[in-house]
């Protein structure tokens, strides 16, 4: 059951500007690779007999570089699931945004990608299109939401994965399945089009096999398109590294500690600073982003599910339950709340450039596992995944989880950077360095 | 309040004991977490 993901596609970087890139070619391959492995994997929920793309799409800034979408951003034409019974019958009347502009600028979307039930949930173990696995041990989960958009990536179904983010629906399975996984300033990529979780909450993310096509999609998305050539790393020399001295380090697995710590080494080896930071009222940042996320799902699958939540998942169908036991004054000060909380979060950029968490506490879990045991303590699988990714979520801000290594079993370890709202090309041109500084100590 | 949680879960086609049980202890949490959010929002200005 375990193996390392057999992804024999070249990389992007290297061919996207050489004579010898053919997307139609590397199209057919994707294809191939999806015909062999979905069954088994489950990245896909609907694969496209041929990629839709614009016939001029050779002119274009992206080349024909192809697409998974997670399958809750509508493309006219095809059937939007969310992951759930419920819509498996519908066909989407518009595009999202987003999968628009990929279009229009030359990308070529091959599917939709698996997920955990409406985003609602951290496994992608699902129970009506099939548990989204790990690429390197198939007793193990992807991660989610955007689970399937991750797997795609990992073994060679597509070249970049589109997915949303609530709480660490991009980063957390891009961690567990070795692969990038960035979450931009909020509201920086359009959420039109996109089946919501949480209206404060939801982000447009990005997942791909290194950050340099990351950086390449988003630039182009948010209409200030970079050139290849254009896309540098930024100097680590004398950056300042936030490392939390408080929440993101008190419980992780060993494996986990182990490769942050050598991970913050080998950037302190190539010049980097760094500094000790408090974030204040974290972890009530994280409880008032749950309150806002929770209300705001069960007023929207009210109104969805028209009386049908019992066709639901269960665990989703509880987590909405628990929604509907928000009272009003909650959520309304939750959200009067996070005001403050920016505002605290926003602090420690005064003393440094980024932050630097393990993404997740723990590589990936076993499919039956619901709790883990840390240090002798038990938590569960979900607060394991998600407790150092929620919380930039009610900040707003951007964050990136980059592969830093492996566990002695060959899982993968993801470190986490976040940035200051609005400064996404300087945090991706921060990731590009230390990626090219992971890669070379490794 | 047994009346009035079995309304909201009946709006969404839900009903029996378990996810009665499942409603009210979510809303014990949340009045806990409520009353710890009512530190952390800032008055707007008073005139007192």
């Amino acid at each position: 059951m375990m193996s390392s993901p057999s992804n024999h596609m070249p990389p992007l970087r290297r061919l996207f500007s050489s004579r010898n890139y053919n997307p139609e070619e590397r199209w057919r391959k994707q294809y191939r690779v999806i015909e062999e492995k979905n069954d088994v994997f489950r990245a896909y929920i609907t694969v496209f007999p041929k990629p839709v793309v614009e016939s001029s799409f050779r002119k274009k800034i992206l080349r024909g570089i192809s697409f998974g979408v997670k399958d809750v951003f509508h493309i006219k034409g095809y059937p939007t699931t969310a992951g759930s019974k419920l819509l498996s019958n519908m066909v989407s009347s518009r595009t999202a945004a987003v999968v628009s502009r990929i279009i229009e600028t030359g990308g070529a979307v091959n599917g939709k990608t698996n997920l955990h039930e409406f985003a609602f949930g951290v496994s992608n173990i699902n129970p009506f299109y099939g548990a989204c696995l790990n690429p390197f041990d198939t007793s193990r989960v992807s991660g989610g939401s955007s689970g399937g958009s991750a797997v795609a990536v990992a073994l060679g179904m597509c070249d970049v994965g589109l997915g949303t983010d609530t709480a660490g629906s991009v980063r957390v399975p891009a961690a567990f399945c070795g692969v990038v996984g960035f979450k931009p300033t909020s509201g920086h990529l359009s959420t039109d089009g996109v089946i919501p979780l949480s209206w404060s909450m939801d982000h447009v993310g990005i997942l791909s096999r290194s950050v340099w096509e990351t950086i390449l999609v988003y630039s182009v998305l948010v209409g200030k398109p970079l050139k290849p050539a254009e896309i540098r790393p930024l100097s680590l020399e004398r950056l300042r590294i936030g490392v939390p001295s408080n929440y993101f380090l008190d419980l992780l697995d060993r494996h986990v500690e182990e490769a942050f710590e050598k991970g913050l080494k080998t950037l302190e080896q190539k010049g980097a600073v760094l500094e000790e930071v408090v974030v204040e009222n974290v972890e009530k940042a994280a409880r008032c982003r749950s309150v806002i996320a929770f209300a705001e799902a069960a007023a929207y699958h009210l109104r969805l599910s028209r009386g049908r939540l019992s066709e639901y998942g269960q665990d989703v169908r509880d987590r909405i339950v628990r929604g509907l036991a928000i009272p009003a004054a909650a959520y309304l000060n939750a959200l009067r709340a996070r005001k403050k909380l920016v505002r605290e979060f926003e602090k420690i950029f005064t003393k440094i450039d980024v932050l630097a968490t393990p993404t997740t506490l723990i590589p990936a879990h076993r499919v039956d596992e619901e709790n883990v045991e840390i240090e002798g303590r038990l938590i569960s699988v979900r607060e394991a995944s998600l407790k150092n990714t929620e919380p930039f979520n009610l900040y707003g801000a951007p964050a990136i989880s980059i592969p830093a290594g492996n566990t002695p079993q060959g899982l993968p370890i993801g470190i986490q950077l976040v940035g200051p709202r609005g400064e996404d090309m300087k945090l991706l041109r921060i990731a590009l360095a230390v990626e090219k500084a992971f890669t070379a100590s490794s | 309040m047994l009346e009035r949680e079995a309304k909201i879960l009946s709006l969404a086609g839900l009903s029996g004991e378990d996810v009665n049980q499942l409603f009210r202890q979510a809303l014990d949490k949340n009045l806990e977490i409520l009353a710890e959010l009512l530190e952390l929002v800032e008055d707007d200005e008073q005139p007192f």
